[in-house]
């Protein structure tokens, strides 16, 4: 496939990304890139192990983890676990990574002091998310295609409940204030809210669009969901599953953490390739680029402004510092992507179907979009 | 397609559970995304007949009503803003996927469960 003449190696000129949201009262951008390390494919999501300052991250396309050393800036070391993994947690006073190996439906444990897997766990079909409670010792496991949530003993290293859900239940968050584990529904558009003592489930709280990610607020009495189509986050309030507010959202959120403080939301835009800081009064103090088709954002539990991010499209882990104390003086409206107004590039790219090399000239006269959707 | 290993079977199991029957091209190095500026999932571009692009990205329902309306022009359809939405009283639309549940296990339908 040539190049379009004219049009550069790229296409559109390097500024494609528009000016950065959120500027402090100096004018400075509201964030810092610190750096973006190449780890394995397809990665989705990071957790920290603050004993060595090391990330470690579940590397979906390539079966592994990715372990970075966030001194040196690099990957230094890749842990094959099952299939696929999603999902990652890590058990800090044990010295475990969990993963939810979506293709082998099994949990994998890692020993971080060896970096090798010392166990695989069972689980539903095509678990993908999980979340863990380290001083309730217990693991949960959202079982996509099972419609369950498995429960495992962190001591024991087994399964000892399931827990019905709904459709598509994948993203777990657990809330230890009120004892409870949310569980969202993909599917089903719902979380499934159980207590975790008993392991029962409590009710269901019905929500709309595609939701794909939970995160528990550290502070208020609620929880987020996020939701990849149509954009946006519900707040909930944990004590009644009422809905308290939407938050509208860029592009594609997949990915969600909320800000120790409780004030701030980071979203991973998959769409945008950015993530966003949003204000729990909606409004987006800044825009932070990162890589492609990014996914989990964590934020370093020893440092609360230390953003990690997993960019699914390009195999590389963005680190990124939010500089912003509060809501920026001025919030600067991003640029219209360059190739609006500009003639389309030719192209030409194998049909799915038939795998015969279709041209872009075969639509010349007629309107059309051309949708970008997955990045299997 | 961005990336990945397998990428044509992958696409066509993803197209046949979501019952995508329209055209789809298949980029496994990403280099369409790359000479256009895109830098994720899922994006729009919208182009006229004249081969200019009159929008990029959409990824929200109110854009994408915004930027066919534009492209459509009178053409149009008048009821473009309930495109894709469910019919009052209808469930929310989705593939089922316990079709693809391997290990025949049905547990965990709903049921009647309290709202909370």
């Amino acid at each position: 496939m040539s190049a379009e003449a004219g049009h550069g190696s790229a296409g559109v000129p390097d500024d494609a990304r528009g000016e950065a949201y959120g500027k402090d009262d100096a004018g400075a951008a509201g964030y810092r890139i610190v750096g973006q390390v190449g780890i394995g494919l397809g990665p989705e999501g990071a957790v920290v192990d603050i004993a060595t300052n090391r990330v470690y991250v579940a590397c979906a396309r390539s079966n592994a983890v990715s372990v970075v050393n966030l001194q040196t800036m690099t990957a230094d070391t890749t842990i094959p676990v099952g299939r696929e993994p999603i999902g990652i947690a890590i058990d800090q006073p044990a010295g475990h990574v969990f993963t939810a190996d979506a293709r082998s439906d099994q949990v994998s444990v890692i020993n971080i002091r060896s970096g090798s897997v010392i166990a695989s766990i069972p689980v539903g079909s095509y678990p993908a998310g999980l979340d863990i409670d380290v001083r309730g010792r217990r693991l949960y496991c959202g079982d996509t295609m099972s419609s369950t949530m498995s429960v495992i003993d962190l001591d024991r290293l087994e399964r000892i409940g399931t827990v019905p859900a709904e459709l598509g239940a994948g993203d777990v968050a657990v809330d230890t204030r009120r004892g409870r584990a949310y569980c969202v529904n993909f599917v089903a558009s719902s979380v499934t809210v159980v207590e975790t003592d008993s392991m029962r489930v409590a009710g269901r709280v019905p929500l709309s669009g595609w939701p794909c990610a939970a995160a528990v607020s550290p502070n208020l009495d609620e929880y987020y969901v996020v939701r990849s189509f149509p954009g946006g986050v519900t707040r909930i309030a944990a004590a009644n599953g009422e809905t308290l507010g939407e938050i509208s959202a860029p592009a594609a959120a997949v990915g969600l953490a909320v800000g120790p403080a409780g004030d701030r939301l980071y979203l991973g835009n998959r769409g945008d390739g950015s993530v966003s800081v949003l204000g729990l009064d909606g409004l987006e103090w800044a825009r932070i680029p990162v890589g492609a088709a990014p996914g989990g954002v964590t934020v370093h539990p020893g440092d609360p402004r230390l953003l990690l991010v997993a960019n699914s499209g390009d195999a590389s882990l963005t680190v990124a510092r939010d500089l912003l104390d509060g809501p920026p003086a001025s919030v600067a409206r991003q640029a219209r992507h360059p190739l609006v107004g500009r003639h389309l590039p030719s192209f030409s790219l194998p049909d799915l179907r038939s795998g015969a090399v279709r041209e872009s000239r075969e639509w010349a006269e007629k309107k059309y979009i051309l949708n970008f959707f997955a990045s299997w | 397609m961005w990336e990945g290993t397998d990428a044509f079977t992958e696409a066509r199991g993803f197209c046949e559970l979501w019952g995508m029957d329209g055209i789809v091209l298949v980029d496994e190095r990403g280099e369409l995304p790359d000479r256009l500026g895109l830098h994720g999932v899922p994006t729009n571009v919208f182009v006229d007949a004249d081969g200019t692009v009159t929008a990029v990205g959409a990824a929200t329902r109110e854009e994408l009503v915004t930027a066919t309306r534009r492209l459509l022009g009178p053409a149009a359809p008048a009821d473009l803003d309930r495109l894709g939405k469910p019919d009052p009283g209808e469930e929310h639309a989705g593939p089922d996927i316990r079709s693809w549940d391997r290990h025949g296990d049905q547990s965990g339908s709903a049921g009647d469960r309290p709202e909370l």
